[in-house]
């Protein structure tokens, strides 16, 4: 079953002594947990979507916000039923100053050039859909039904950041600290998964 | 996308309304420029080139140059002592680029070795490519960071946070270095979690 907000606004009001609300209203719970949703994301990569879009003739260059606004970051691209090979982007130069202009016939790799741009290399002589798979950039908690996105292995997470940033806010340092010190163990955890 | 006001209000809601307006405005800019130092908000901007052009202005947002193209061709970066090395009368050398250097140029412009000895193609953007079917040969493209005044939703929170660590941690009636230590803690976490 879908969590929603309204039982993490509650253990999050918990953590923080404040189980009736008194000190921190639910809709500025609500609002750092959105953006606690949306940063456990950015990095856990949870909760994916993917958008079709039309290349154009002989253009590697794309913008990521243009494309997808609602993405945080691209995980995977893919043509057809082929998923193309990720690279830094300095290795194209590295292995062909003239990269930008080449022509192919199908994209081989995809590279991301920080976090807006991105590259489909070798161009092609005309348009081609392809898929981009994106960590999404989740929904906003604006009432106490709104459903979670995060599944529920991610919520500690997004729970900890959301105390650790009420305990900033209460200039709480010990529990704030703690809830840190967690909240580097998880993301650690997470990375080296 | 966050407009500036946005991310203010984040601020001053965990601040508990302390911050001074104005100050916490300024260094928000501060802190996107030296965010920029890394390459999150990324750009690629079409320059046109004359023959024998000395000098390339990169546009008013621009921040850190990443990579510059000329042509088809993507250009060294090379420092002036390397190009001194390689020939004493470099500056006045004109051909078909090969390397840039931005050492001992006023703010952010940047110079190509050698001069480009074509001037680049009219900028008619019939189909609307301008890096695809209507790319200008012989034109550069700089690949750069920049400043914006609206930031990506997800970069709210480490901004707010870097906002907050400055003000914070200046002379003020407010002034709590603990709490500016925190903020600064919490949002390079962030950002590491991020990238």
């Amino acid at each position: 079953m879908a969590t929603t907000a309204g039982p993490l606004v509650d253990t999050v009001l918990r953590r923080v002594r404040d189980p009736q609300g008194s000190a921190h209203s639910r809709s500025l719970v609500r609002w750092l947990l959105s953006l606690a949703q949306q940063i456990a994301n950015g990095g856990l990569r949870s909760v994916l979507s993917t958008v079709s879009f039309t290349t154009a003739p002989l253009q590697q260059i794309y913008s990521m916000t243009a494309l997808v606004p609602s993405a945080i970051r691209i995980v995977a691209v893919r043509e057809g039923d082929r998923n193309l090979a990720p690279v830094a982007w300095g290795e194209l130069s590295q292995v062909d100053r003239h990269w930008s202009r080449r022509v192919g016939d199908r994209y081989e790799v995809w590279a991301p050039i920080g976090r807006d741009l991105f590259v489909l290399h070798p161009a092609q002589p005309s348009s081609a859909t392809v898929v981009l798979v994106v960590a999404k950039l989740t929904n906003s908690l604006t009432v106490d039904t709104s459903v979670v996105e995060l599944p529920d292995d991610a919520q500690p997470v997004m729970l900890d950041l959301t105390e650790a940033l009420l305990n900033l806010k209460n200039r709480s340092q010990e529990p704030g600290a703690a809830a840190l010190e967690r909240l580097a163990g998880a993301w650690v955890a997470a990375k080296t998964r | 996308m966050s407009a500036k006001s946005q991310v203010l209000g984040l601020a001053q809601a965990l601040a508990n309304d302390q911050c001074d307006p104005q100050t916490i405005a300024d260094y928000f800019e501060d802190v996107l420029q030296e965010l920029n130092a890394q390459p999150w908000l990324t750009q690629a901007t079409l320059l046109t080139s004359a023959e024998a052009q000395p000098v390339f202005n990169p546009p008013p947002a621009h921040v850190r140059t990443l990579s510059v193209i000329y042509d088809d061709r993507t250009l060294t970066r090379a420092t002036l002592r390397e190009l001194e090395w390689v020939d004493v009368q470099w500056r006045d050398r004109v051909g078909q680029p090969q390397a840039y250097v931005t050492d001992e140029q006023t703010t952010n412009t940047f110079r190509l070795y050698p001069l480009p000895d074509l001037p680049s193609q009219p900028y008619i953007f019939f189909l609307g490519a301008p890096l695809g079917r209507n790319y200008p040969t012989y034109s550069v493209v700089l690949i750069h960071t920049e400043t914006r005044q609206t930031i990506p939703d997800w970069l709210d929170l480490p901004v707010a946070l870097a906002v907050l660590a400055r003000d914070f941690a200046r002379e003020s009636k407010y002034r709590d270095p603990a709490f500016a230590k925190a903020c600064a803690g919490l949002s390079s976490l962030m950002l590491k979690w991020l990238a």
